[in-house]
């Protein structure tokens, strides 16, 4: 996708399946909200396809448009209209609604019901905003960093609505920063970086993909004896407690390693604080990509 | 359409201001200049110059002013941003600020009307009369659209209501065109409202009024919202 000169999005290519939630996730700039807005025909690429429901969103926006429901970055609402009387708008808009006022408690929005929209915080404008995508009862939910602003019980309340959709059927394409959000509801995550989609895999294929042996306690001569006996590669972890963490490669069984890291130990005679084997964090991967 | 229309109508009625504008300002005027004798009128009946003068006024106050700055606000505030995203297409969204306008409309020119007769006015309507009104609508509400269109917020605000100032003043709504030095007199026949406010005048004479007239009404009518289809934007 391209403005002028510069390139937004290249090569994102994937798709998102009935009841799944996909994060699509990845740093400032790297194309998030260009792919979305791809999604929803607001811009046409200038190479490759988009297809929603098998059809073009440009071209066929409104009909495929009753059947999604949208949560826009940014996006006000007609001055002066009330919280209840927005939603009450929107489910009009649909045919297989949601009934507006089990919505807007479900929201955490009831008590502001007859308050006008511009009046209202900035999380419950949030929260509106989610309310007006999740009134249509949409096959597909697209949610542009839909926690962004709230509280941390707006977050969970937020988190909870998109999974409970999720569970009914609906296909959800979410855009976050929020890493712990992605572990907390996503099935799969996309990451992009500079308008290239890095990784495009379920939470568990990403960060089982690589497991690691994590030891804690070793000092810094300790470790290169450890690197260079061994022949393996320890990145210490910063915090109080340095942690050596080296990583498996594919295919290969860490406990061979694991076992030979704890007789390096012993015959040494280094105690180690922790000794474990485990799954490398999102937050991990995550960095590691974006760094190539 | 009508949901869309319904809300706008929700939206307008708790705009102080903008009602204000619309309805406030043409019932202001009627009186005053039907009390106080000092249009040009030439040898018109000063009632029978005021009334469709100031009914045109109000099409254009409803029609084209605020429809432009609503629109452009519309956007600035971000409320295109989420229509955009939505079921709703281009024509419901724009037919439904017409079918907004058209109520407000007709509500002003009940008021209108009832004051004009107060105040003496007695028309003898021509059945033309009910054209003239709609093509003039259609006409100040897809202008109303299409400035809307293409600007946003403040610049909205500016653009129509400099427009504004040029459609009232350069007419025959508040004086006789025969006021003007002759070319700009026929320059502004070109004009919407010069054509509305002649139309009136002649429909409620008992006359169909001049062809001309009618030929500059309906290019408006037409291109009006060609204008405001072909340049609406939702972003």
């Amino acid at each position: 996708m391209r403005y002028g000169n510069l390139t937004a999005v290249d090569e994102a290519s994937f798709d998102v399946g009935a009841g799944e939630t996909v994060a699509l996730v990845g740093p400032n700039g790297a194309g998030k909200t260009s792919t979305v807005s791809a999604v929803l025909g607001l811009v046409r690429p200038a190479a490759g396809s988009v297809r929603v429901f098998n059809s073009d969103p440009v071209r066929d926006r409104a009909r495929i448009a009753r059947r999604w429901g949208v949560m826009p970055q940014t996006g006000g609402l007609p001055m002066g209209l009330r919280v209840g009387e927005c939603v009450g708008l929107f489910a009009a808009l649909y045919h297989n609604t949601i009934d507006p006022a089990a919505l807007l408690e479900q929201c955490g929005l009831s008590e502001v019901a007859d308050r006008r929209w511009r009046s209202v915080s900035v999380g419950q404008q949030q929260r509106l905003s989610l309310a007006l995508a999740l009134v249509g009862g949409s096959d597909l939910l697209l949610l542009d960093e839909p926690t962004a602003g709230l509280d941390v019980p707006g977050q969970g309340r937020v988190l909870e609505l998109i999974r409970r959709r999720a569970g009914e059927g609906c296909a959800v394409l979410f855009t976050t920063h929020r890493l712990d959000e992605v572990e907390r509801v996503a099935d799969r995550v996309v990451i992009i970086g500079k308008g290239r989609v890095l990784a495009d895999s379920s939470l568990a294929a990403l960060t089982d993909a690589v497991p690691e042996i994590r030891i804690g306690g070793l000092r810094g001569s300790e470790m290169m004896r450890l690197d260079h006996d061994l022949g393996t590669s320890f990145a210490v972890t910063a915090g109080h407690d340095p942690i050596a963490v080296t990583m498996i490669p594919a295919g290969e069984d860490p406990s061979g390693l694991l076992q030979a890291v704890l007789c390096w130990c012993r015959d040494e005679g280094i105690t180690a604080t922790s000794v474990s084997v485990g799954s490398r964090s999102l937050v991990d991967v995550y960095a590691e990509l974006l760094a190539e | 359409m009508v949901i869309l229309a319904r809300t706008e109508l929700r939206v307008a009625a708790r705009d102080g201001e903008q009602l204000l504008l619309t309805a406030g300002l043409p019932v202001l005027l009627l009186v005053f200049f039907s009390v106080v004798d000092v249009l040009p009128t030439g040898s018109t009946d000063p009632i029978d110059f005021l009334v469709p003068g100031i009914v045109t006024l109000a099409l254009l106050s409803t029609g084209f002013v605020r429809l432009a700055i609503g629109l452009g606000f519309d956007r600035s505030f971000g409320a295109l941003d989420r229509y955009a995203v939505s079921p709703v297409g281009v024509i419901d969204f724009l037919g439904s600020r017409a079918l907004a306008a058209s109520m407000i409309v007709a509500i002003q020119l009940v008021v209108l009307l009832g004051l004009g007769v107060a105040l003496g006015w007695r028309p003898e309507l021509h059945p033309a009369v009910a054209g003239v009104v709609s093509l003039a609508s259609v006409g100040f509400f897809a202008l109303g659209l299409f400035v809307g269109s293409v600007t946003e917020g403040l610049r909205a605000l500016a653009v129509a209501n400099t427009l504004y100032v040029v459609l009232l003043l350069f007419s025959g709504i508040v004086f006789d065109l025969s006021e003007l030095p002759d070319g700009l007199s026929a320059l502004t026949r070109l004009l919407p409202t010069t054509a509305t406010a002649e139309l009136l005048r002649a429909t409620t004479t008992g006359s169909a009024g001049e062809g001309r007239y009618w030929v500059v009404l309906a290019a408006w009518a037409l291109a009006g919202p060609a204008l405001a289809v072909r340049f609406f934007r939702w972003r």
